[in-house]
């Protein structure tokens, strides 16, 4: 019965590298969407912009409070009540935006907390504006505390997209729960989803193992 | 664009949100005891520096962190049965969450352990400790200390996390949403309601580890 | 008492002690001096194998430290005091002094903290028992960190440069309670530049440079008439 399996789930590896590559293209995708958009919301927050400060905390917090699961259903269930009608990999790739963002946007911030509040006072006497001191003194420094929880972030962004899968996308994770309907060895069909993801995600957490010691060995000889 | 929002559904499915808050709360606390046992025990094996217990603990931290909680929940689901183990979706959900969450208090306690100055443990070894006596009296009382807000941190991680259980039908919050979405057809009442009810546990999480974090540093100060 | 026979000791390739041969007769006090990074700390944590050896042997009271693992008993007969303190901070100073003698030793609780007393008295800080080492000074933690390490009955203590961490001031506190100790005829082995405390109450000086032992002498001798020019270099350099 084993090898049967076996064998029926070679025939199916197709399907899985499908599913693998749907994985990666919402990931890839949402990954530069919330990069940017977290970019962009974690200076403002730095800026310290009175009713920006408030709206970009709460928007946090909602996000950060809420399961990412609840948050996809929303998105897919309640946007058409309100005839904004999007395809299942729309609404994925919108919901891990709108979370992916809430996450990154607190690294950036405390990334550019890090940086004195003596260099910007130095940049804009010397006569830099706020974009010039950004530009030139503070994003320079920044990415050192940036990269590896952003790296981090990534990492946990891949594993959830396997939770879009609810939504009837045919991601890795759904073509592992379509399989084990016909092949019900749970083991080796969710193992061998288990791959895909090790391979995906693996290197990445190395990535930001191997970053974060770099650049705390470079900050501490400073 | 809320002006069809249905609140007398909400007042008649209260009684069933109340058990799925209850569900989500007391998964939540079974799973956290289940995973700080566990991160225990392969925090020990880890920092061991022996290798028939190090090399599994590290096998097994790194399987858990690379791949996501939904596929192992699904692997417990579906691949104990295969191996004669039958398990109620409960049982099956808290050993998944515990698992899962165990991975990463795995990784908190040691940097816990690892923020004990090596300094202290020369001093210990030089006046006899062995290595559970270190552990016990130098490093952990110290390590649990420092480690409580990234533990609440963690709490929180498993409140959102239990929501997954839904998908294998145990009630807690977003299983109460999902059947009052798919009995009357009313996903906005059900899933606003749910998301409120995490908040409102968010902020409790949130509020006791900010006050836990003050007093922390009052002591240290 | 304390034997070191022909030692070599490697980090990685690079060779920090090398062919060391050195007797600590009981009852006498060792003081080691030396530029830094010239072997004397890893020498003395040779001792209680917080680092091993490569090659040669060390005699503790004629058991070979490096050898099968009677470890824990041999640690415990051995106090040593880092330049550091390591003092546990979540514990009060007399919960440090208790724990390895009533979790080593399993001494009855009452009597642990009986003996902790006596030598917070003999240290002279019976009064800060019930602190935490962040409440004291530098000076007042060594001696806790003394106290603590007297607390297993040694029969050798080893100090590996006590005051080097400590304010100018407070040397002198720690620098007594060390010389008490050595008049009541404990055997030591002391890695410091303190030399007057080494003219005081040193039997030998070792003078150490680039991992080798390079001059052994009487007190006496060593600071009149050292036989070598490395040692004649330095003494000038530290002596005011």
């Amino acid at each position: 019965m084993q090898e049967f399996y076996i064998n029926s789930l070679i025939d199916s590896l197709p399907f899985f590298f499908k599913g693998w590559f749907i994985t990666l293209e919402l990931s890839g995708i949402s990954l530069i969407t919330s990069t940017i958009g977290g970019l962009i919301l974690g200076v403002l927050k730095y800026l310290r912009i009175p009713i920006i400060k408030y709206i970009v905390a709460g928007y946090v917090d909602l996000i950060r409070g809420t399961p990412f699961l609840v948050q996809i259903f929303i998105i897919f269930f309640i946007l058409p009540e309100w005839n904004i009608n999007l395809e299942a990999f729309a609404s994925a790739v919108l919901a891990l935006t709108i979370y992916g963002i809430a996450y990154i946007c607190e690294i950036v911030y405390s990334a550019l907390e890090t940086i004195s509040k003596g260099q910007v006072e130095a940049a804009t006497s010397s006569g830099l504006n706020l974009f010039q001191t950004l530009r030139y003194v503070i994003l320079p420094q920044a990415y050192r505390p940036i990269l590896p929880p952003l790296v981090g972030q990534y990492v946990l962004m891949v594993k959830d997209t396997a939770i879009v899968s609810v939504i009837g996308l045919t991601d890795i994770t759904r073509v592992g729960w379509l399989t084990v309907q016909r092949i019900p060895d749970g083991i080796l069909v969710f193992g061998l989803v288990g791959i895909f993801y090790f391979v995906t995600c693996y290197p990445m957490i190395l990535l930001a193992n191997h970053l974060e010691r770099k650049f705390t060995i470079q900050s501490s000889s400073l | 664009m809320l002006e069809n929002f249905n609140f007398r559904i909400i007042i008649e499915y209260f009684p069933l949100f109340m058990q799925g808050l209850w569900g989500t709360v007391s998964l939540s606390f079974f799973s956290l005891i289940g995973a700080l046992l566990i991160g225990l025990i392969v925090c020990v094996a880890r920092v061991s520096r022996v290798k028939i217990f190090s090399i599994p603990a590290i096998i097994f931290t790194e399987a858990v962190r690379s791949t996501p909680l939904l596929m192992q929940l699904f692997f417990l689901y579906f691949g104990l049965p295969s191996l004669g183990v039958r398990l109620g979706e409960v049982e099956t959900g808290i050993i998944a969450l515990s698992v899962n969450s165990g991975a990463y208090i795995a990784e908190i306690i040691r940097a816990g352990v690892m923020s004990v100055s090596q300094g202290q443990i020369e001093a210990a070894t030089s006046s006899g400790l062995n290595f559970i006596q270190r552990l016990r009296y130098i490093v952990m009382p110290q390590a649990i200390g420092v480690t409580i807000p990234a533990l609440l941190g963690q709490m929180i991680v498993l409140v959102k996390d239990s929501a997954l259980l839904a998908l294998i039908s145990v009630l807690e919050i977003t299983r109460a949403a999902q059947l009052l979405a798919s009995e009357r057809f009313m996903p906005a009442e059900g899933f606003f309601t749910a998301a409120l009810m995490y908040l409102f546990l968010y902020y409790i999480l949130k509020w006791i580890s900010s006050y836990w974090q003050k007093r922390l540093i009052y002591t240290q100060a | 008492m304390i034997k070191f026979d022909n030692v070599n000791k490697w980090f990685g390739s690079h060779h920090v002690l090398k062919d060391i041969d050195l007797e600590v007769p009981e009852g006498k006090v060792a003081v080691i001096c030396g530029p830094s990074g010239s072997g004397k700390s890893t020498l003395i944590r040779c001792i209680n194998r917080l680092e091993k050896i490569q090659s040669g042997e060390i005699f503790v009271d004629g058991t070979a430290v490096h050898g099968k693992n009677k470890l824990t008993e041999l640690r415990a007969e051995i106090g040593f005091v880092f330049q550091q303190f390591n003092l546990y901070p979540h514990m009060s100073v007399i919960d440090n002094i208790t724990l390895a003698p009533t979790k080593v030793k399993k001494m009855d609780m009452n009597q642990a903290k009986e003996l902790a007393r006596e030598l917070l008295v003999k240290v002279g800080i019976e009064e800060k028992a019930h602190a935490y080492p962040v409440q004291l000074s530098g000076g007042q933690q060594q001696r806790v960190a003394i106290a603590r390490g007297l607390a297993m009955n040694p029969k050798i203590m080893l100090f590996d440069e006590p005051t080097s961490a400590l304010d100018p001031e407070m040397i002198n506190e720690v620098l007594e309670v060390m010389v008490k100790l050595a008049k009541d005829g404990m055997t030591m082995v002391v890695v410091t530049h303190e030399m007057g405390f080494a003219k005081e109450v040193g039997d030998s000086i070792v003078f150490m440079d680039d991992g080798a032992i390079v001059e052994r002498n009487s007190p006496a001798t060593f600071f009149t008439n050292p036989e070598h020019d490395r040692t004649r270099q330095f003494l000038n350099k530290i002596l005011p």
